[in-house]
């Protein structure tokens, strides 16, 4: 090589020094690959006016700029004092920067409390660019002051930053009388449950028939007055009521195709389902289409439910299959 | 059209082609349901899709497969982050032998148009696309060009990367009628791409209708008639993303921002277009079930603790459908 670049010796130790020093002599410059950073709080619950520590953490090699972090908003907090310490450590024979960013903040106001994500603006190591990143958004449960329990002090005065009072031990706990009485009252309140459940009548089927069949003549009053939007908005809704007393279908928010389904899985078989979807979309067409059936049609369709829910009376009431009672439904009638 | 609300003779045929479309479709497309019929209501409803999924769910040979159905022009635009928006729309080219400027089309000249990864590009670009999707027209050197209809923007984005990548503001994200979500495909649907993709001949779809059939089709669309019950749940829906305490939900913590009156219109076309699918003449509450969480994912924006808790819009939207009554 020396041969070829004659007279520049000068020039290509001077280039080889250059590249030693842009790509760092191993062992001692920074071969850190990437930019890591986290933010964190150094509690999960705090009462409001207690000090709590906020603090970002930034790892980058020696050569690269010192990352910039911008702090977020710290709107539901009051922020008590900041500050901000870099220094150079050892990490397997290489040197790492770890600039550490402190916030000591007071909670405002009880509820979950969150900290934004704080911004972190740093040199990419491989590319020399510019980049941001973010960190991951904080969260905090915040109990009101009036909450904290007698003796451990309310306040921030008796807790040091980053550490908590040490809990009660378990004997301690056991040892308190009110927390015996509590725990026999519990224990007293499961038992008369328990016996109220296990007693309790299982089987309501006859009032939710009954209750579907009045529905189904004030129906008719609505067809006596020629009102048939009203009447099949009526006989739709006394069945949809008692699909839902029956069997816990909470039809009132299901459409017809997913009430349909719905039934098909809770075991109905397909020549119930079949007139039953022929009633509901003939229901829906005179409830949304403007359609107005015959009077032979209306007797049919009102035949179809009233057979529906008389035939509900030989069926026995399986709380099992039922799902819970929404109180949207109840409230309907 | 319609007679007493129900579909005529012309809108029952419409009606069983676009089924035919689906059903040719699927001897192509293996599974994925859910894409081709979002693709063809947004052809009919004039609304654009935002179609987010991983790579590879085929969401190229979905497109391709429904313009050589419909017989439409196809364009692909992958977006990069130094794409320009004169590669879309086209642009003035100085031609040295004659001595005059003519005029270059971009890719957006086209019925259908596959915009792959568009957070890839700068917000310039998306916001020439997104101009051109509202306007249905672009303006190259002055000149104005009318987009011929039937006109539908795909884009797609892949919610894994966000490394480098420019998020569609939520305002923009807002233009897209319906946001579909497409997921892996079942084991079953899996083996029998491989079976179907693997014989060195790949299966083709053949043409069903014209363009001009869509656009008899939109026209039926229109004229569906839609209650003013309907109407009245469809307004519910949206001010519940809104207002959840005045339909008893105690969800507003978990929600930054609903849906705005944009959604309300898409619902109403939206439905529309569903009950001429299903050879309605008249919208039922099904209809408006059945593309809520299309018209609402992308516009209901959870805040810090619902996505603290994993509580996602989907299941936001599930519980706003569970609390307003249907009527």
């Amino acid at each position: 090589m020396f041969r070829v670049f004659r007279g520049t010796r000068l020039s290509l130790w001077g280039l080889a020094c250059a590249c030693v020093f842009l790509l760092g002599i191993p062992g001692k410059g920074s071969a850190l690959d990437e930019v890591t950073y986290e933010a964190m709080l150094d509690k999960e619950k705090a009462k409001v006016g207690e000090n709590v520590q906020y603090l970002v953490t930034v790892n980058f090699g020696t050569q690269t700029m010192v990352p910039n972090i911008t702090p977020p908003s710290f709107n539901q907090f009051s922020v008590i004092n900041e500050y901000q310490t870099s220094q150079t450590k050892n990490e397997d024979a290489e040197h790492v920067q770890v600039l550490k960013k402190f916030w000591l903040l007071r909670p405002n106001e009880p509820g979950k409390l969150s900290i934004a994500a704080a911004i972190i603006t740093y040199q990419d190591p491989t590319t020399n660019l510019l980049k941001n990143g973010k960190t991951q958004v904080q969260f905090i449960q915040v109990e009101s002051a009036e909450n904290a329990p007698a003796g451990t002090g309310a306040s921030a005065e008796k807790t040091k930053i980053g550490k908590t009072a040490a809990p009660p031990t378990r004997e301690e706990i056991w040892a308190q009388p009110k927390f015996m009485a509590v725990v026999g009252g519990v224990i007293l309140a499961v038992a008369v449950l328990l016996v109220w459940v296990l007693r309790r009548p299982r089987t309501r089927g006859p009032a939710a028939e009954d209750t579907a069949l009045r529905g189904l003549e004030q129906a008719i009053r609505h067809a006596e007055q020629e009102n048939l939007q009203a009447y099949y908005a009526a006989l739709t809704r006394a069945f949809l009521d008692y699909l839902q007393n029956k069997f816990g279908i909470d039809g009132n928010v299901l459409g017809t195709e997913a009430l349909l389904a719905r039934m098909k899985a809770f075991g109905f078989g397909p020549d119930v389902l079949r007139e039953l979807e022929t009633f509901l979309k003939t229901a829906d067409k005179a409830k949304f289409g403007g359609y107005v059936p015959h009077e032979d049609e209306m007797i049919v369709l009102h035949g179809i439910v009233k057979k529906f829910i008389e035939a509900g009376r030989r069926i026995r009431f399986q709380p099992a299959l039922a799902k819970k009672k929404t109180p949207r439904g109840e409230d309907e009638d | 059209m319609l007679e007493n609300h129900e579909l005529d003779a012309v809108g029952k045929q419409m009606s069983e082609t676009l089924r035919r479309i689906q059903s040719e479709s699927a001897k192509v497309m293996v599974g994925q349901p859910l894409m081709i019929r979002g693709l063809l209501m947004g052809l009919l409803t004039q609304g654009h899709i935002l179609l987010e999924g991983v790579p590879g769910l085929a969401k190229t040979l979905a497109v391709v497969t429904l313009s050589t159905c419909i017989q439409a022009r196809f364009s692909r635009i992958q977006f990069t982050p130094d794409l320009l928006p004169s590669d879309i729309i086209g642009t003035n080219i100085y031609n040295a032998k004659t001595g005059e400027f003519t005029i270059k089309k971009g890719p957006i000249f086209a019925n259908i148009v596959l915009a792959d990864e568009i957070n890839r590009a700068a917000a310039k670009v998306q916001a020439a696309l997104l101009e051109a999707m509202q306007e249905k027209q672009v303006t190259i050197g002055g000149q104005t060009f009318k987009l011929e209809a039937p006109f539908l923007v795909l884009a797609t984005q892949n919610p894994l990367e966000s490394e480098g990548t420019y998020s569609l503001p939520d305002a923009q994200l807002d233009r897209f009628m319906f946001k579909v979500r497409i997921g892996y495909p079942t084991v079953e649907d899996e083996v029998e791409i491989v079976n179907r993709f693997t014989k060195g001949e790949n299966p083709i779809a053949g043409p069903i209708c014209t363009p001009a059939d869509i656009i008899t089709a939109r026209k039926i669309i229109n004229a569906i008639f839609i209650d003013d019950k309907i109407k009245r749940y469809i307004v519910d829906i949206v001010q519940c993303t809104r207002f959840p305490e005045r339909y008893g939900m105690k969800i507003k913590n978990l929600i930054q921002n609903g849906a705005g009156p944009r959604a309300s219109l898409n619902f109403t076309t939206g439905a529309k277009g569903n009950a001429f699918m299903e050879g309605r003449g008249f919208v039922t509450p099904d209809d408006v079930k059945a593309i809520a969480h299309d018209v609402l994912r992308h516009r209901i924006i959870v805040s810090y603790e619902a996505e603290a808790e994993e509580i996602s819009t989907e299941n936001i939207v599930d519980e706003i459908l569970k609390a307003v009554k249907v009527p």
